[in-house]
C-alpha cells in the first residue's frame, strides 16, 4: 500500500519529487537530484 | 570550430610548458557580466534565464577572454525562489552588486548526529531550516521541490547554450569540466563559517576530520563522472578535466592544511592526472605557504590561478614545472585609468610572459560594477592579445 504522504521522511518526499521528472531517465532524474542537493550545501 | 580549436590549442600548449601563440587569457568575470546592463536591474536579470542569456553572452563573450569558469553556478535566484530561500544574497541594482550573508547550517553541537547519518541531516535539519517552502505539509514541500529541480534544470540549460554560443561565436573554452570543492572548503563557507571551524580545529579535530570524511564520497557528484574511465568527451571539450578551488582554507596555515584539506585534494587529482586529465587549480586569497605541495604535481600537468600572490615570485618558483595564472591588480583595474590599467599590463608581461607557462586573467574575481569597467577590460585584453604575443614584441 502506498504511504501517506505526510508520513514519509523528507529524503522520501525528495525522492518522489525527482521521480516525477518522467521526461528524464531515471539515472539522470538520481544525478540532478544528487546535485542539487550537493549544490545547496555549497551555495 | 576554428578558433575554438585554436583556442585549445592555446591551452594545451601553455599546460604542456610549450611556447603558446600568445598568452591565454582567462575571464575572472563572476557576478560583473550581470551589472552592466543598460536594460534591466540585475534583480531581474538573475531571476530571467533570456536575460541572463543575453547580458552574460554580451560582457563575457565580447571582451575579448579565451575561457571562462562561470557561466551559471552563483545566483541561481529562480531556484531560490522556487524552494523559499531568501536573505542568503543581497541585490543592490543601484550601486550593481550580490552580497553573498555568510551562513552557518552545522551548529558545533550537532557533529554526531550529522556524522551519525549525513543524509538525513541535511534533509531533516539543514535543508528545512533553510528552505521555507519545505516548512508546511509534505505535499507542499514535494511540489515546491519538484518545480525547485525543474529550476535547476533550466539553470543547467542556460549554462548548455551559454557555452555553445561562446563557443561558436567567440572561440571560448571552459576552463574545467567536472568541478572539485574540497570538503573542507564547504565547511568554512556554508557549514561551521570561518570562525567555528577554526575554534573546532582547535576544540576537536578528530570530529572535524570525521566530518571531512562524510562529505569527501558526496562531493564526488560534481566531478566523479568527469574524470572516470569512460567518461563521454564533452562536446565542447574543456581547457582541463578538473577544477580544484580552494575559497576558503586558503585561510589555514600549511600544517592545517596539510591534514583537513590537502588528503582530498591529492587523492582526487592524483586519480584525474592518472585517467589523463589536467588540473585548474583557483586559488583565491594568498597560498604562497602552500607552494611546497602545489610543487608535488607532476610537471606541465596544472594550472595555478592566483588571486593575492606575488606572480613574479610565483613565476620563479613554478617555472619549467607548472602553468601559473594571474593578472592586473583590483585595485588598478578599478581606480586607475584605461592608460594606467594598459601599462600595468604590459609590465606584468615583460616580467612573467617570457617562456610561457603563463596565463592573464583578471587579479580578482570580478562581481561589484566598481571592479572596473568594460572599456578597461576590453583595452587591457587587447593588450594581452597584442603585446602577449610570443613571436613579436616579447
Amino acid at each position: 500500500m502506498e504511504k501517506n504522504m505526510e508520513e514519509m521522511s523528507y529524503a522520501e518526499i525528495w525522492d518522489s519529487a525527482k521521480d516525477e521528472l518522467i521526461f528524464l531517465e531515471p539515472a539522470v532524474r538520481d544525478i540532478i537530484k544528487d546535485s542539487f542537493v550537493f549544490l545547496f550545501l555549497l551555495i | 570550430m576554428k578558433k575554438y580549436e585554436e583556442t585549445k590549442k592555446l591551452f594545451d600548449d601553455v599546460i604542456t610548458l610549450k611556447e603558446p601563440e600568445r598568452v591565454p587569457i582567462v575571464s575572472n568575470l563572476w557576478t560583473w557580466p550581470l551589472v552592466w546592463s543598460d536594460k534591466y536591474p540585475l534583480s531581474e536579470i538573475v531571476r530571467d534565464n533570456d536575460k541572463y542569456y543575453d547580458e552574460f553572452y554580451e560582457h563575457v563573450g565580447n571582451t575579448g577572454h579565451d575561457a571562462y569558469i562561470d557561466t551559471t553556478t552563483r545566483n541561481a535566484m529562480r531556484i531560490y525562489d522556487a524552494i523559499g530561500i531568501s536573505g542568503d544574497y543581497v541585490i543592490d541594482d543601484d550601486k550593481g552588486f550580490i552580497n553573498h550573508v555568510e551562513k552557518v547550517l552545522l551548529e558545533s553541537s550537532e557533529y554526531d548526529e550529522f556524522i551519525d547519518d549525513p543524509q538525513t541531516f541535511i534533509y531533516d535539519k539543514i535543508f528545512t531550516r533553510r528552505m521555507k517552502a519545505l516548512q508546511g505539509s509534505k505535499a507542499e514541500a514535494k511540489e515546491a521541490i519538484r518545480i525547485a529541480l525543474i529550476e535547476f534544470l533550466g539553470t543547467l540549460e542556460l549554462g548548455r547554450k551559454l557555452e555553445e554560443s561562446l563557443a561558436n561565436d567567440f572561440g571560448m573554452i571552459k576552463a574545467y569540466n567536472g568541478s572539485l570543492i574540497p570538503s573542507m572548503d564547504l565547511i568554512i563557507n556554508n557549514m561551521r563559517g570561518l570562525k567555528g571551524t577554526m575554534m573546532d580545529m582547535r576544540r576537536f579535530p578528530d570530529k572535524l576530520d570525521a566530518l571531512v570524511a562524510k562529505l569527501n564520497p558526496m562531493n564526488e557528484v560534481f566531478y566523479g563522472q568527469s574524470i572516470s574511465k569512460d567518461a563521454p568527451l564533452p562536446v565542447y571539450p574543456t581547457a582541463t578535466g578538473l577544477g580544484c578551488s580552494i575559497i576558503g582554507s586558503y585561510l589555514l596555515n600549511k600544517k592545517q592544511f596539510e591534514r583537513f584539506c590537502w588528503p582530498e585534494i591529492k587523492r582526487v587529482t592524483n586519480l584525474a592526472i592518472a585517467q589523463g586529465h589536467n588540473i585548474y587549480m583557483f586559488c583565491e586569497g594568498n597560498t604562497d605557504h602552500l607552494y611546497d605541495l602545489f610543487l608535488q604535481f607532476p610537471k606541465g600537468r596544472v594550472i595555478f590561478q592566483f588571486e593575492n600572490n606575488d606572480l613574479r615570485e610565483a613565476k620563479k618558483v613554478f617555472e619549467g614545472h607548472n602553468t601559473i595564472c594571474g593578472g592586473i591588480s583590483s585595485s588598478i583595474l578599478s581606480d586607475g585609468t584605461v592608460q594606467e590599467c594598459i601599462d600595468s599590463t604590459k609590465a606584468l608581461l615583460d616580467d612573467v610572459a617570457p617562456g610561457g607557462g603563463f596565463i592573464f586573467t583578471e587579479g580578482k574575481m570580478m562581481s561589484y560594477r566598481n571592479d572596473g569597467s568594460p572599456e578597461k577590460i576590453k583595452a587591457v585584453n587587447k593588450t594581452v592579445r597584442e603585446y602577449g604575443r610570443y613571436k613579436g614584441v616579447i
